[in-house]
């Protein structure tokens, strides 16, 4: 466990963004659903059905594209079928500087509780 | 609401929220999503579902926008700042590239600055500072003062009544200062010495820099003879020696050991010099005149007193009416119409006072006057430099930089120019300290005046000159963004400025400038044809060709009845001299500010009327032939008149006398017999009306002044005069030799001053005029190349040229010449107490100032107009 990691020069992401790239992750990740991709109405149920709260639309969107201008998602236009109207669904993807964004944010809260178990309990 | 409708409504809403990118994604995923909820909630519900979601989204971007705007908001409202630091950036460039220009704006500023700093400086010298070092409040100073208004010292004996009567609601301290003779080792040198009553400095709140200070056990009969040096004499004459304590010094032949280092003090006494060291009273016989304990009329002592509790200044107040009847009680003659008061604890008072407040006044006025001479030059400078970077200005307005930020583009150069007038002023400001620290006033006295030297002084040398800059570049700073916000594009296609605009912005810079000098160099005029004046005047005796030496020295060793002959004999061989041709003693040395004054009474017309103030010499029978002074009417003293109570008057006093052959001096109670009229002369000051004056006779003494007139050059004669008292016997010498134009000096030292500053200020003014007037000369020429080239082509010969050049220059130059002129009239009729034997509208100054405003038109326009005349046609081709 390296002790230099407040020296990393990895962007520091906030709950919800990481909470937005795992959701995207999941989504296009290999043993997803082969008919999901992730676009912003999947992202929204992927991050309800797991947290298990409901999840304001609008801060998914913005969260999208923030982390669309930081380079950690990028999106293309996915296909357009009737029920929206011609409109083509906005498909995201994570980049390899969002995928070491997520791992060094997760890395830091995992070694933040180390030790704690006898606290917080196992996860 | 239909389907249709409320996509529609969903669209218009979110398009207005919304990024273009978001846009699509976000309402098709609404409709995929109303689709999906329709068939398990029901359309309606669906509808809500979708409607509450849009929401969330626009309310989601709005909230985005909002912060952004702030931001962005929050960094326009710190524009100017960026636009200041950036001008700094650019200036700093700039004038790194322009070296001559920034030297000659820099050095003109902070010379101005410097004027006005230093005039501050000496104000503050001069004026504010207390006698104290420490707790100034409660040290005042305590003077007797006559029902005319005249202050005087006190004697011994009235010293130590006054300290009885205030014990018990004061400390007091006095000291007498004196000249001495002090010789340490082998080297013997002239000097001051305080001789110390009370707790001086105690009083004065001073510590010893090493050893200790005099205590009153040192003041006690019988006790070792001991003195407290200055520092400053420590050293010089003891060469910061680590083992001065215990040394000996001599004092008229008498050793005296060194106890202590105490700072080096401005003496109480004579503004602007300080005594070598501070000896107890006690020991002091053979420095003070004989009798120094006993009479009531030798007033040697400076008196103060330190209220002590802090809050007893009441007691005190209440004390001195009690003190003041104690002296009438038992000095009668002297305290009649005296009384005790207490003043300011402040190092100058007095007549001296009221002259250096006006004086430092009129000096502030010019070194102001100086720095409006300074800054438009400055200014005409920055529309010079302007001119030059036009295009680059109008570039910069037309891809859309604001006004504000060409604005803060100049003031930053002002700001940087200031800058480093700053570090100019305050070089110039230590160089002037140091000069002030010994300015000569008598060939063997040099005034020391310790100017402030504080961070406060530094902190307001920097603001000043920081804040002059910008004030400076303001007017062009606003001139060049008005003409570059709105004919920018115009500048960009024109070859030439004609710029009307900057000419006379510029012609309006150098009309103050011009203004501006001619006050100044009419102010320096003024007080150097004042100076002339006073050399012209009349003083009543022939000055010219008297030396003056203080005789004050007792030498140690000799019986008190043999001074006398030893005076006498002194007296006698210096008037032998060939290079001699009178000698003779007076109480004092003539026109000095120190001579005493009085009352007289006399029987007129059978009415017993009383003079107020009148002034009074003793002197020996030969005084009057040394001096020059001319016998009117009656007799002059001979040697038998050194022992009856006869006196000569002067002109002034015999008018008033009318006739009446005997007075009354109500000071000392003697009834004097008139014997002779002398014609007038002056006593005190050069500028005093027609002064009473009556002259008593004496036997030559020592404690009093050489006069010695001179077969040739004065100042030739000290050497000889110096051997021949030195052959009378040891110890025997003549004290701060001076001819009488030296002697004058302290008293002509303000108008000297005053002189001197405006000389300077007059010639640097007159500097930057020439300078400013060059400047938009070259500016006009250089501009207009092509239309001297139009007129060489038509026909102009180098001469049209030329008278061109000139009319130009005289045109910048005129309008400023008369407001200068009107201006200059007013501070002469505003000066007319300080100048000597003027008059306002002096014919040599209207002329003066013309013949100055011509003078500088054809100076500073000879180099432009060579320039105009070698331009030739081919500039119409350019």
């Amino acid at each position: 466990m390296s002790s230099s990691a407040g020296h990393s020069a990895q962007p520091t992401l906030g709950e919800f963004e990481i909470v937005v790239l795992l959701a995207v992750l999941h989504l296009s990740s290999g043993d997803a659903d082969p008919a999901d991709v992730a676009y912003g109405s999947t992202i929204v149920r992927e991050i309800t059905a797991r947290t298990g709260r409901d999840v304001s639309r609008g801060a998914v969107y913005v969260t999208l594209d923030r982390l669309e201008v930081k380079h950690l998602l990028t999106s293309r236009a996915g296909d357009a079928p009737p029920e929206r109207g011609g409109r083509p669904r906005r498909v995201y993807r994570v980049t390899a500087a969002g995928l070491r964004a997520t791992r060094h944010s997760l890395s830091v809260l995992a070694r933040m509780q180390a030790g704690l178990e006898p606290v917080i309990g196992r996860l | 609401m239909t389907r249709a409708a409320s996509r529609h409504l969903i669209a218009w809403w979110l398009g207005r929220a919304l990024p273009p990118a978001a846009l699509a994604g976000a309402l098709g995923d609404l409709d995929e999503e109303f689709i999906t909820r329709a068939r398990t909630v029901g359309r309606l519900r669906a509808e809500w579902w979708v409607l509450r979601e849009a929401h969330s989204v626009a309310r989601a971007y709005n909230r985005v926008r909002r912060l952004e705007h702030s931001v962005s908001h929050a960094r326009l409202r710190f524009a100017p700042l960026r636009d200041l630091g950036t001008g700094l950036v650019e200036s700093l460039r700039h004038l790194r590239r322009a070296p001559g220009y920034t030297v000659l704006a820099a050095g003109s500023l902070g010379l101005a600055v410097a004027a006005i700093i230093s005039t501050a400086g000496v104000t503050d010298t001069i004026l504010r500072q207390s006698i104290a070092r420490s707790q100034a409040d409660r040290v005042h100073r305590l003077t007797s003062v006559t029902t005319s208004g005249a202050t005087m010292a006190f004697s011994f004996p009235e010293l130590e009544t006054v300290r009885a009567a205030l014990s018990d609601s004061g400390r007091i301290g006095a000291v007498a200062l004196t000249p001495a003779l002090v010789r340490v080792d082998d080297v013997s040198a002239q000097d001051l010495v305080d001789v110390s009553v009370g707790a001086i400095h105690e009083v004065l709140g001073v510590r010893a820099l090493h050893g200790r200070l005099l205590t009153p056990e040192d003041d006690q009969p019988g006790r070792p003879r001991v003195i407290v040096v200055s520092e400053a004499f420590w050293r010089a004459r003891l060469f910061e020696s680590t083992d001065a304590i215990g040394r000996r010094v001599v004092l008229n032949g008498l050793d005296y050991t060194v106890i202590g280092v105490a700072p080096t003090l401005p003496s109480l006494g004579f503004f602007g010099v300080s005594a070598a060291g501070w000896i107890p009273a006690a020991t002091a016989d053979s420095l003070l005149k004989r009798g120094w304990r006993t009479d009531p009329g030798n007033r040697a002592f400076v008196a103060l007193v330190k209220t002590d509790p802090p809050d007893s200044r009441p007691v005190l107040d209440g004390r001195l009416a009690t003190a003041t009847g104690d002296l009438a009680r038992a000095f009668p003659e002297h305290w009649r119409d005296r009384r005790l008061q207490v003043t300011d604890g402040l190092l100058v008072t007095g007549n001296l006072r009221r002259t250096s407040t006006n004086i430092a006044s009129m000096l502030s006025v010019m070194a102001a006057m100086l720095l409006v001479v300074a800054a438009t030059n400055v200014g005409g400078l920055v529309f010079a430099q302007a001119s030059t970077r036009r295009r680059a200005t109008a570039i910069k307005a037309a891809l859309g930089a604001r006004p504000g930020t060409l604005i803060m583009a100049t003031l930053a150069e002002g700001a940087l120019l200031g800058a480093l007038a700053g570090v100019v002023a305050l070089a110039l400001y230590g160089w002037f300290a140091q000069i002030a620290q010994s300015i000569p006033v008598l060939p063997t006295i040099a005034l020391r005046l310790d100017l402030p030297w504080t961070w406060g002084a530094i902190g307001l040398t920097a603001v000043l000159s920081v804040a002059a800059g910008i004030a400076t570049t303001l007017i062009p700073a606003l001139s060049i963004s008005r003409r570059a916000s709105t004919r920018s594009l115009d500048a960009l296609s024109t070859r030439h400025s004609g710029d009307l605009t900057t000419s006379r912005a510029r012609r309006w810079l150098l009309g103050a400038q011009v203004a501006a000098t001619v006050v100044l160099v009419v102010c320096a005029t003024l007080f150097t044809r004042s100076l002339d004046a006073i050399g012209d005047a009349s003083v009543g005796i022939d000055i010219d060709r008297i030396a003056a030496f203080d005789f004050d020295i007792e030498p140690a060793g000799v019986a008190p009845d043999a001074l006398p002959a030893l005076a006498r004999a002194a007296l006698e061989r210096v008037r032998a001299l060939p290079v001699v041709a009178g000698a003779a003693m007076a109480s004092l040395a003539p026109i000095d500010q120190a001579t005493p004054g009085g009352d007289v009474r006399a029987v007129i017309n059978s009415s017993e009327v009383v003079f107020r103030d009148v002034t009074r010499l003793t002197v020996t029978p030969e005084y009057f032939a040394t001096v020059g002074l001319r016998r009117l009417d009656g007799r002059l003293f001979s040697a038998i008149d050194t022992l009856r109570p006869v006196a000569v008057v002067n002109e002034t006093l015999a008018r008033s006398l009318q006739g009446a052959p005997r007075f009354t001096d109500l000071d000392s109670g003697t009834a004097y017999e008139v014997i002779g009229i002398v014609s007038n002369a002056k006593y005190r000051t050069l500028n005093e009306p027609a002064q009473p004056h009556f002259y008593t006779a004496a036997s030559p003494g020592f404690h009093m002044a050489l006069l010695v007139r001179a077969a040739g050059d004065p100042a030739g004669l000290f050497d000889d005069v110096q051997q021949a008292l030195d052959q009378t016997g040891p110890g025997i010498q003549g004290f701060f030799p001076r001819t009488g134009r030296d002697h004058l000096r302290p008293v002509l030292l303000p108008t000297l001053v005053s002189a001197g500053v405006a000389r300077a200020l007059g010639m640097i003014a007159g500097g930057l005029a020439t300078l400013g007037l060059f400047g938009l000369l070259s500016w006009i020429v250089q501009s207009r190349r092509q239309e001297w080239g139009l007129r060489v082509a038509i026909g102009a010969s180098p001469a049209d040229l030329r008278r061109l050049v000139i009319r130009y220059a005289w045109q910048a130059a005129w309008p400023g010449s008369l407001v200068g002129l009107a201006a200059a009239t007013a501070v002469a009729w505003l000066l007319r107490g300080q100048v000597f034997g003027l008059t306002v509208l002096d014919p040599v100054l209207l002329t003066i100032v013309p013949v100055m405003v011509i003078g500088v038109v054809l100076v500073a326009s000879w180099l432009p107009a060579r320039r105009a005349t070698r331009v030739s046609a081919t500039e119409l081709l350019r």
